[in-house]
Order: C-alpha cells, then structure tokens, then sequence
C-alpha cells in the first residue's frame, strides 16, 4: 500500500516538471553551470506577469569568473541557437565568442498557445539568460511595454 | 485437564451446552454458535481446568447467549459466500491479513488458524471442538468472509487516503504554480513582490535595452580586428 502512494506522488511530481524542459541551457537555470551564490535567479508566474503578456518569466544573471564560463554558456547557448535554427533570430551575435558583447534571441515553438523566448545576452563578463512564455509575439513588443 | 481427556468429554459436554443455549436462544441457528463460542473458550483454557468441567461450561455459556442476545445482528446467506480466497504471497499483504484476523470474533479466529496456520483438517478441527464438520465448515466460510470484508475496507480507506493526499497535493503545486514570485540574489531567496519584480526588470532592461553607443563600438572593434 505504501509502494502505491509513494509510487503515485513520484509519478506526479515528475509529469509536472519545470517548462523550460528540454532546452541545452536547462543546467544553467537549475545551477548546474554556475553556483546559485554567484547568480541572481528570478522565477514568476501568475497574474503579476499579465502587463508584460507573459504567463511564465525566468532569469538567471550572473559576472563570469572566466573564459571557460563564458565559453561554456555560450555553447550551451549555440546548441540551442542550432537546435531551433529556423526560428532565431539573431542582434550582434557571433559563434565565435571573440566579441565582448553579444545578444541573442529565439523564438522557441510554441507550447499549446503560448509563445516562447529564450534571450542571452552577455555584456564583457556579466551574462544574462531569460526564458519567457506568454501571448507576446515579440520582443519588441515587451521592449515597448516595459517603457 | 489433558487435550485427549476434553477431546473424550467434549461431545457431552456440547450437547450440555447446547441445552443451556437452546434454553436462552430458543432453537435456531444461533445456538449452534453459541456453542462453538463456549467450546473454544473451554479449549483455550483446557490446561488450567479440572475435571469436573460442567459448571464452568453452563457459566460460559450462559454469558455467551446474554452477549449474543445483546448484539444481535442480520446473519448472512453462506449459499453466496465464495468457498476461497485468494491470498497474495506479499508480506505486507500477510501482516494486514493477520491484523484483521485478530479483530474477528474468537471462534472464527480459532478456526481460521487452526485450518491456515497448523494446517489440520475440517474433521480434526470438529472433533478438538465437539462439533460437526458442516458447523466448522460455515463458521470457517463466515470468517473467510469475514477477513474479506475487512480487507476490502482497508483498501478503500487506503484509497481515499491516496486520493484526498493526491488532491491536496495537486491542489498545492497549482497554487504554487500559478502564482510564483521568487528571486535568489546570490543564494538568498526573496519572495516579496516588490523585490522579485525589481530583479525581473533588471533582467528584462538587460535584454531589451538598446544600446547604440554599445554597437558602433562593436562594429568599430569588429573592423579593426579584421
């Protein structure tokens, strides 16, 4: 009886997993790449997010410590970028990593109705990576509406 | 008193208590249990009496009929009751079953281990009790049920458990869900509004900032590299 429960909860939990599921930059967001001591990690969801027209935000924004961080979430960053290659769209980025500045911005497909957006951008060593999900069609959009 | 000298008086000394139980109960069914009840307690006690055993036996039961009299419940039909039952090998399963065993009421509980746990034989079981083969076999059918009865109530309660622990727990992770707000600035973990929603425009400000200053630099960088 026991087996039963405990069997039921863990199938539960796991068929609800977190929506960013899937993508290669995933282990950043859960602190697998760099330390959660080093980052600032931001998770909403909820009614607070309507304004924005996102239903789900996620952010993680951190200063590397070294090439290999940098090097690191940028490949992770490229696997994505390759992985979706039809759907990105790409602002001052290079896959060579020899710039200092770089942003990108993709438009994952969608989930049921929701849009999705997975934006990188590293200014000299502090990185930024968001994921959003919402009725926003674009970026621009969300540029206006944070005006 | 030895198990061989009450298996010699049991048959007797049934036949005295069925006179006292039909004396209570008047003549039906009842009595036959009734008797069987008296007979097992005498046997759980045999060790410890002395012959003559008459008087302990009209005491018994006596204060049996006044019980039965006391709580007198609707009877089953044994024509529909199922003759086995089948029992998993699991050990939780077993330990559950022997639970419920020891609820059921002495008679049906001895019977019961007698036939399962020391495996004797229906005729065997008669004869240490001084009743008749078919009476072991219909308290035995009774018990079976019985047990069945319990365990199917268990599992239900179990059940209801699994399901209001499963709703509750669903119930939980959609309010958690539908309305997060958490921000962890450098390990510590902020849940106050205000605090998150100032981090999440950071991050917004950083990703959609237009930088203009930033890109002719680049593209400046960018020629003299080549």
């Amino acid at each position: 009886m026991k087996r039963i429960v405990i069997l039921t909860l863990f199938t539960f939990y796991f068929v609800t997993s977190f929506a960013q599921s899937g993508l290669n930059i995933e282990p950043l967001f859960e602190g697998k790449v760099i330390p959660q001591q080093r980052m600032v990690e931001t998770r909403v969801k909820g009614k607070m997010l309507s304004k924005y027209q996102l239903t789900f935000f996620r952010s993680v924004r951190f200063e590397a410590n070294s090439k290999t961080e940098i090097t690191r979430v940028h490949d992770l960053i490229e696997l994505d970028k390759k992985k979706y290659s039809g759907l990105s769209y790409a602002e001052n980025y290079s896959s060579e990593k020899s710039r200092s500045k770089e942003s990108l911005m993709i438009q994952l497909p969608k989930q049921g109705n929701q849009n999705r957006f997975l934006c990188y951008k590293r200014n000299d060593e502090v990185i930024t990576v968001v994921y959003m999900e919402g009725s926003l069609n674009s970026i621009e959009t969300l540029r206006e509406l944070i005006k | 008193m030895t198990k061989e000298e009450f298996q010699i008086g049991a048959e007797a000394l049934r036949d005295h208590i069925v006179s006292i139980a039909k004396h209570y109960l008047g003549n039906t069914d009842e009595v036959e249990d009734v008797a069987q009840d008296a007979m097992v307690k005498l046997w759980l006690m045999h060790d410890e009496l002395k012959p003559p055993i008459t008087g302990m036996a009209s005491i018994i039961a006596r204060n049996l009929c006044i019980d039965h009299l006391r709580r007198k419940h609707p009877t089953i039909d044994i024509t529909q009751l199922p003759e086995s039952e089948v029992i998993s090998d699991d050990g939780e399963q077993i330990e559950q079953m022997l639970k419920v065993i020891d609820t059921l009421p002495s008679t049906q509980r001895t019977i019961l281990r007698m036939r399962h746990l020391e495996g004797m034989e229906m005729r065997e079981i008669a004869m240490v009790l001084g009743s008749s083969e078919v009476a072991v076999r219909k308290t035995l059918s009774r018990a079976r049920m019985a047990v069945r009865k319990k365990l199917i109530a268990v599992f239900a309660a179990a059940c209801v458990v699994v399901a209001i622990s499963m709703t509750a727990f669903h119930w939980l992770k959609i309010e958690r869900e539908e309305n997060e707000c958490v921000a962890y600035v450098y390990g510590k973990k902020y849940t106050d509004e205000h605090t998150v929603l100032l981090e999440m425009k950071k991050s917004m400000g950083e990703i959609t900032e237009d930088n203009p200053q930033d890109e002719i630099e680049q593209q400046l960088n960018d020629l003299f590299s080549n």
